[in-house]
């Protein structure tokens, strides 16, 4: 393993939330009410369920293993040169996934907040606290989380019910107006963007405390996660109205420039905005541990930290390579994402259990 | 001057970096950073200099594109 770190049970929880959380609550209402418009809630519904049904088969593929990370097992199940190209293809994977992450939060900052400073330097100061986190290892970072966690949760609470005055129930309807079919498209992106990055917990669970209760835990952040991403999205449907927020580029901080208290508070959106700050940082620093992981087992080395930095670079270059444009971005992420996703998301670690169950069974035999 | 830039920062790191590894003689460990090291100068130099370079994702695009056009095409 790569270090001597314990996380404890409720840590992992707590990851999980801010992990699907993570720079996906800028987008969602926009990209989930994209196909499903007013009846948005049933498709957010339907992706927690596959959501759950993929952070249980996680769970179960990490129990089959001790002390071993997907990195690791991959190596020994399916041989050392097909588990090394596997280990790559997941290496790119979460390159991708960083990449993107960077630009979403620089692409943030810069439309939203700071508009006058150039992109590259708050992508550079971003990445540069990553790499500090990443550096202390993951129990650090994960206690992190843990006191971001009632912050997060007291901010969303904020947005949700200061701005819950402002309802209009008439947007909700009509109920069931769209044929299932674009109802469980936009399911798909929901799916694939956050539920099918949580491979990267197969390398985590292996730090957890009480591996018996790590089920548990993977489908109570999935639900409280994906919930929050729901709630949120409905309260964007019932509050700008569909038209608006599907043409918003970030919905949420639309509705959080609703906030009114009372009426001598108001503009408090920034506030609101540490909850993206908070949650992609968490998101961005365990890509960036798994991808410094996954280079250190393809080498054998001893430590990852020395990797940090020039990953770090590479992925400031990915981020402006990668994405020339936002529309570029949504686009991708609609179209094209939805196969690697489904290809490395579920189908890679489907094969390495299929295989490993079949190695069981065949040794079984034999004995 | 943006390429002395950062010329400079990618010194900084391999003058923290590289002491603590050599010391320790963790030599494949020195390989693989300086490797990576290398890739990021030399991809943020082009970066700087303005050099086009290909997206990758473009390609992988149209890889991907019968398999694209297959899923979404069941939802359509």
């Amino acid at each position: 393993m790569l270090e001597q770190s314990k996380i404890s049970n409720r840590q992992l929880t707590i990851l999980i939330v801010q992990f699907i959380i993570g720079s996906k609550i800028l987008f969602v209402p926009a990209s989930l009410a994209a196909d499903s418009e007013q009846d948005v809630w049933l498709s957010g519904l339907i992706a927690i369920v596959v959501g759950v049904f993929v952070a249980w088969f996680y769970a179960h593929l990490a129990l089959q293993f001790k002390n071993q990370g997907i990195l690791q097992y991959s190596e020994i199940v399916l041989g050392k040169w097909i588990g090394k190209l596997v280990n790559i293809v997941l290496c790119i994977y979460f390159l991708i996934i960083a990449a993107f992450l960077v630009r979403d939060i620089a692409d943030f900052m810069t439309i939203q907040i700071i508009p006058g400073t150039p992109i590259l330097a708050i992508m550079i100061v971003f990445m540069i606290l990553t790499i500090i986190g990443v550096r202390l290892g993951l129990e650090v970072l994960s206690r992190a989380a843990e006191i971001f966690n009632p912050w997060v949760i007291f901010l969303l609470l904020l947005l949700l019910v200061s701005v819950s005055t402002q309802i209009e129930w008439k947007n909700m309807f009509p109920v069931f107006d769209h044929q299932m079919k674009h109802i469980m498209k936009s399911s798909l992106t929901f799916i694939t963007f956050p539920y099918l990055e949580m491979i990267i917990f197969l390398q985590i669970i292996p730090y957890v405390n009480k591996p018996s209760r790590v089920k548990r835990n993977m489908i109570v952040g999935t639900v409280l996660g994906g919930g929050m991403l729901v709630v949120v999205t409905l309260f964007c449907i019932l509050i700008l109205g569909v038209d608006s927020t599907t043409r918003h580029i970030y919905p949420t901080y639309a509705l959080a420039k609703k906030i009114t208290i009372g009426e001598f508070i108001s503009r408090i959106e920034v506030i609101v905005a540490g909850v993206w700050f908070l949650t992609i940082f968490i998101k961005l620093s365990l890509c960036l541990y798994f991808i410094a992981a996954s280079i250190v087992q393809l080498f054998a080395l001893k430590t990852y930290k020395p990797l940090t930095f020039p990953i770090g670079i590479i992925l400031i270059f990915l981020a402006i390579i990668l994405v020339p444009n936002m529309a570029y971005l949504t686009n991708f992420d609609a179209t094209t994402w939805i196969p690697i996703a489904i290809i490395v998301g579920f189908i890679l670690p489907f094969i390495i259990y299929i295989v490993h169950r079949l190695k069981i069974a065949a040794s079984g035999k034999k004995t | 001057m943006k390429v002395v830039g950062i010329l400079i920062v990618v010194a900084l790191i391999a003058y923290f970096e590289i002491s603590p590894m050599a010391k320790k003689k963790e030599i494949k460990d020195l390989w693989v950073f300086s490797f990576l090291l290398l890739i990021g100068t030399v991809l943020s130099i082009m970066l700087a200099i303005g050099v086009t370079i290909p997206n990758p994702l473009d390609g992988l695009t149209k890889v991907l594109k019968p398999v694209t056009n297959f899923i979404l095409g069941l939802l359509d």
